[in-house]
């Protein structure tokens, strides 16, 4: 060992840190070199020196101030830290709560919309089910059978009478009525008409949603026999509240005496004419008159149609009926609705029904737009984590 | 670690005062003394050393049972002493590459009047103050190393892990301290040449 390196070697002699080959080599040298042993007594005498020193006693109230500024450290950390943690997380969660409640309430309501009109389509298709039966039974009246013989009947009366009054006049009377026992009133307005010998030609009865609750609408077409017409139109006025009354009356007099004579005329000239043919000679002559027979048969035809048409709507006057339920009729005071705790119930379910519906939408939203959420919880956490990074400075 | 230092930190971790202070208990001493011949003063030895305990606590829960714990506790002790000495540099350092600066008034303040006192204790006073005030003039790094060297008697490996630096680093600091101490002490004791150190 050289003098440097054993310069280099005392401080690590000094403090045992020499292995065990190095430290032999060094006392070795030492014992050889007086220059290194000189700085080797020295360097001792330094360290010793130091090592002297005493500790300094700590402060008197070195523990005091130390245990408050502990405490002080404790509550800033277990506080402030979650809370700013906690009210970062809390917005960000509404945040993305609201981008998730608008979008689906928008979309929950267009369902709702579809869900409504779904329900109306499927009682119309009810209803007109229900009116079926009754069709059958409208169809069978209109067969011209049973119209002609209800005519023949009401034609004899309609001739006594038009020879009375010598006027046929067509009535249509339209009336739009509020009512607020629907089937209940329709059953007595179908009665009276058939008491009256009357019949409904045509009946369109559905089912529509106003606000939260379905109601009834029937709109038909009723024939009554001409006298019986005010009497049925007063009855139907006092079943409920009548929005709209008007009756119109078509004076078809001339138009029928006109037909009427015509008709004679014509019944006449084909008389003549079967006349004539059993006199004719020539098959020429025969095929002219024959001709001209068919030609008047068909003419006559029609007019008698035409007659006939017009006896029935003098005789049967027609009501064109529009049955509206409703819930209550202003003049009245109504007592309390019975139905009121089937309502809330209903109401009640439905709610139900909507927040299940909300929340399935929810969850899809969640799940739709779920990659979007990932990222923004990944920046929040980063920004939170860079926070608390810097924070620790 | 010790069974008993491991239970004392898992306390501390989960917030329990009482522990911690058990817990650093027998090192309060030590860094107070570390952060007084670092800093050279009472006041600001009292509060980096305490500023470090706390901070100690605060981070306690980042200790991840590898090293030492005195270790640990000790790097963050000197570290926040050298940052507070870097924030407000006192220039009084002596190194042999730099000019030694002469400025009797600073040599001499800390001395007391001892004209009352009998010799020995008198020398005995001026020994300790030479050696005080021969350590306050080392610059920063080589005051450091001398500290935990001799003073804290930590070993090489203690020293390179809380300084953070390579045994060899270690090393050469100490014999660079204890050659400028040498000089230092000589140059003292040329000034006070009653002294026989």
């Amino acid at each position: 060992m050289d003098c440097n390196k054993c310069i280099e070697n005392i401080s690590p002699y000094i403090d045992d840190e020499l292995i065990q080959g190095e430290k032999v080599e060094f006392e070795k040298h030492l014992k050889e070199c007086k220059e290194c042993e000189k700085i080797y007594n020295e360097t001792l005498k330094v360290m010793n020196s130091i090592r002297e020193i005493e500790y300094e006693p700590l402060p008197d109230d070195y523990k005091i101030t130390l245990r408050s500024k502990l405490e002080d450290e404790k509550e800033y950390t277990k506080n402030p830290k979650n809370y700013k943690k906690w009210i970062g997380l809390g917005v960000a969660a509404v945040l993305i709560f609201f981008v998730i409640i608008m979008p689906s309430i928008y979309y929950f309501s267009n369902d709702s919309l579809n869900m409504d009109s779904a329900v109306e389509e499927s009682k119309d298709m009810d209803s007109s089910n229900a009116n079926e039966p009754m069709k059958q039974n409208l169809g069978n009246y209109g067969e011209m059978d049973s119209i002609e013989m209800a005519d023949d009947e009401t034609q004899d009366r309609a001739r006594e009478e038009a020879q009375i009054d010598n006027r046929k006049i067509i009535k249509n009377a339209h009336i739009r009525i509020e009512v607020i026992e629907f089937n209940k009133t329709l059953k007595e307005i179908t009665d009276n008409i058939n008491l009256k010998e009357g019949y409904i030609q045509n009946s369109d009865i559905q089912t529509i949603n106003r606000g939260r609750k379905e109601y009834k609408e029937g709109y038909m077409t009723l024939r009554i026999p001409q006298n019986y017409l005010e009497e049925v139109i007063d009855d139907i006025s006092a079943k409920g509240k009548v929005n709209n009354l008007s009756i119109n009356s078509d004076d078809v007099t001339k138009a029928y005496m006109d037909t009427e004579a015509r008709l004679k005329n014509l019944e006449v000239q084909e008389n003549r004419l079967r006349e004539l043919i059993v006199k004719a000679e020539k098959i020429e002559d025969i095929l002219n008159i024959e001709n001209e027979l068919r030609r008047i048969r068909t003419e006559i035809e029609q007019l008698q149609s035409t007659l006939k048409n017009w006896d029935n709507l003098v005789s049967l006057s027609t009501i064109n009926l529009q049955l509206i339920e409703v819930d209550t009729i202003d003049n009245e005071i109504k007592p309390v609705d019975d139905n009121i705790l089937s309502e809330a119930k209903k109401g009640f379910i439905s709610t139900i029904n909507n927040i299940i519906k909300a929340l399935q939408t929810i969850f899809i939203f969640i799940i739709t737009f779920s990659p979007i959420l990932f990222l923004i919880i990944i920046v929040i956490a980063v920004f939170l984590w860079w926070r608390r990074k810097n924070n620790i400075k | 670690m010790t069974l008993n230092e491991r239970k004392l930190i898992k306390r501390s971790m989960k917030g329990d005062i009482d522990a911690f202070e058990k817990l650093i208990e027998a090192h309060q001493k030590s860094a107070y003394n570390i952060a007084l011949r670092m800093l050279k003063n009472p006041e600001d030895a009292k509060d980096v050393s305490q500023q470090a305990f706390v901070k100690i606590f605060k981070y306690i829960d980042t200790f991840n049972f590898k090293s030492s714990f005195t270790t640990w506790m000790y790097r963050i002790i000197v570290n926040l002493c050298i940052d507070y000495i870097n924030k407000n540099k006192i220039n009084n350092t002596y190194s042999l590459d730099n000019p030694i600066k002469t400025d009797t008034g600073e040599i001499n303040r800390e001395v007391k009047d001892n004209t009352d006192l009998p010799e020995d204790i008198v020398e005995k006073k001026e020994t300790k103050q030479i050696v005080h005030n021969a350590i306050n003039k080392l610059d920063d790094i080589h005051r450091s190393i001398i500290i935990l060297r001799d003073i804290e008697d930590f070993s090489y490996k203690e020293i390179s892990e809380i300084l953070e630096i390579s045994i060899g680093t270690v090393k050469s600091r100490i014999k660079r301290g204890r050659d400028n101490l040498r000089v230092i002490l000589k140059e003292e004791m040329e000034q006070n040449p009653w002294n026989s150190v």
